[in-house]
């Protein structure tokens, strides 16, 4: 409500709410008697309220992603793009703003970025598979190659193009949820949706494969099986996400740690925590990006990792910490 | 249960490192594993919790290949104690021995008071219930493997299988896990590197050297000083009643390859 009611178009919380109730619930009479003027109602109804929950929704996906990544490859620095998802969007999107939505099969660019990211994961899915297992180790070593290349690749594109480009695909790169609208919300609603039912799932077994294949395998958990499940979910959901947001960086990292040092490492808690963290913690943060230097919106991604990080750094410091094994 | 080893064989990365292994478990039995480093003990165990594959021949628990198991049923049959869990995102000791209990679940069953009351069973037995809220990471060598005994207690498995179980405990309570294990009337398995321990709890003790079963028997008939010299490289006498073996290390010129069988003690 509040991120409803700042911005260039004055109108108060409370009013901010009564368009949104107006909305969902018919025949609210503050809707006709005129308290509300039409441009009141757009900014927040069709600007500010899509941006909200898409803000929301990518910070609970990108942490729930992030969360999945870590104990999949069992490595505490993992996060929903080790797997080279995020520059393989990005490689996806910048065609699209490079060369033009005709030059890749008039795909928009939402489409191109998720397409980008399944190309990036099934890449690495393939490259670390020995014997049909995926190794954590192969993993991690073939998502940071492939990322690297792919990162390449958009630095030449980007080098390459019109200034006026550089702009767009430093936008995208950086993500930002000011493309909001209503519609483009369902895909990661979906997804988050999805992924959130899976993992609730789930919790008992990745607590087993959190403490090792081995240990696993004789708790009755296919670590394997397991695996590639996780990859699949973590993946779709971080591609659709990045898709429509753009690569918002810190949020998949850091919100999963946070969660573990307030409530432990058993997932049936964290990856509750870790959701509704990740979701508070990008609309907060979209909230400064949007006000700190208004007129000029910051890009999502820099507000996040210049706040986030001392947090994060903290925190850590803290002797609760240990819970989250940063004690050594 | 019972446990049928039947002519199994394990190749990692090329090498075959279990050859034919036949052995059978009765129920209610403890029976140690012995082998110098290398003889293949641990991945023979392996093939038993399913986290090794068998190249040939095949694993039987309660007549059923444990390959043919759903992974759950598997280790609702078969708990084992590991050496070390790996402990980069850590639990604390109560939700360890808890992971116990998740063979018992379903997908998205919560913990039961009867849940409760086996882990604080199991933690009791251990006598590690005073460490409940403590980090696994940051306990001592020989209390992690307490924690992990108490894992696999609390998964009430009639199987029990333990990998070098005694290796970081001090002396009583090597001895206490192995009477502990005894009194559980379970079938257990045991790999042990302690000759001593395993001639005293143990009612039979298989043998196996470079991949091979070369003994199975009681332990007073297995454990001989010509079987000892042959397959470990070390002498040995008996001493004293109940028997002990004395170990003394063979002239440097014996290399383990060309251990002599002598012709007496």
């Amino acid at each position: 409500m509040v991120s409803g009611a700042v911005g260039s178009v004055e109108v108060t919380p409370v009013q901010a709410a009564q368009v949104v109730v107006g909305h969902l619930v018919p025949g609210m009479p503050w809707m006709s008697d005129g308290s509300l003027t039409p441009l009141q109602d757009q900014a927040v109804w069709q600007f500010r309220i899509p941006r909200v929950l898409l803000a929301g929704l990518a910070g609970a996906g990108l942490a729930l992603a992030g969360a999945l990544m870590q104990v999949t490859v069992r490595n505490p620095l993992a996060e929903p793009y080790i797997l080279g998802v995020s520059s393989g969007a990005s490689v996806g999107a910048v065609l699209v703003i490079v060369l033009g939505s005709a030059a890749v099969g008039g795909l928009s660019l939402n489409v191109a970025a998720f397409a980008g990211a399944l190309v990036a994961c099934g890449c690495v899915a393939a490259l670390a598979r020995k014997n049909g297992a995926l190794s954590p180790t192969r993993m991690i070593l073939s998502g940071v190659a492939l990322g690297s290349l792919f990162s390449a690749i958009t630095s030449y594109l980007t080098i390459s193009t019109d200034a006026q480009n550089v702009v767009s695909v430093l936008f995208f790169l950086l993500g930002s949820v000011s493309a909001a609208t209503m519609p483009n919300l369902l895909g990661p609603a979906i997804a988050l949706g999805v992924s959130c039912a899976v993992a609730a799932g789930l919790a008992r077994s990745l607590n087993a494969l959190m403490t090792g294949d081995e240990s696993a395998a004789s708790l009755g958990v296919d670590a394997t099986r397991l695996r590639a499940v996780l990859l699949v979910v973590a993946s779709l959901l971080t591609g659709t996400v990045v898709s429509v947001a753009g690569g918002i960086g810190f949020v998949g990292l850091v919100v999963p740690h946070v969660a573990r040092i307030c409530v432990g490492a058993d997932h049936r808690r964290t990856l509750p925590v870790t959701v509704l963290g990740g979701a508070v913690f990008l609309m907060a943060a979209d909230l400064l990006a949007r006000t700190v230097a208004a007129p000029t919106e910051i890009p999502l991604g820099i507000l996040t990792a210049i706040v986030g990080a001392p947090f994060f750094l903290w925190l850590m410091r803290r002797d609760g910490a240990d819970r989250a094994g940063l004690g050594r | 249960m019972r446990v049928e080893i039947d002519r199994v064989g394990v190749t990692l990365g090329g090498r075959e490192v279990v050859h034919e292994a036949s052995f059978v478990v009765e129920p209610g039995e403890l029976v140690g594993l012995v082998g110098p480093n290398g003889s293949g003990k641990s991945s023979l165990l392996r093939t038993l919790y399913r986290a090794v594959r068998p190249s040939a021949g095949a694993v039987r628990v309660g007549g059923d290949d444990v390959l043919t198991l759903s992974s759950r049923e598997a280790a609702r049959r078969v708990a084992v104690m590991l050496q070390d869990p790996s402990t980069e995102f850590d639990l604390d000791v109560y939700e360890t021995v808890l992971l116990g209990r998740g063979p018992h679940h379903s997908s998205f069953g919560r913990d039961t008071a009867q849940d409760v009351a086996i882990v604080e069973e199991a933690l009791r037995n251990t006598e590690v219930d005073d460490l409940g809220g403590r980090m696994v990471a940051t306990l001592s060598g020989g209390q992690r493997q307490r924690v992990m005994l108490a894992r696999a207690l609390a998964q009430r498995s009639p199987v029990l299988v333990l990998d070098e179980p005694s290796n970081h405990l001090d002396i009583s309570h090597q001895h206490d896990l192995m009477s502990t294990v005894r009194g559980l009337g379970r079938t257990v398995i045991a790999a042990l590197h302690d000759l001593n321990l395993a001639a005293q709890y143990c009612d039979r003790v298989v043998v196996l050297a470079a991949g091979r079963v070369v003994a199975d028997g009681a332990p007073a008939a297995v454990l001989t000083p010509d079987l000892i010299r042959a397959t470990f490289a070390i002498d040995v006498r008996v001493l004293g009643d109940p028997p002990v073996l004395a170990f003394r290390p063979l002239p440097r010129a014996v290399t383990r390859t060309s251990a002599p069988v002598p012709s007496s003690t």
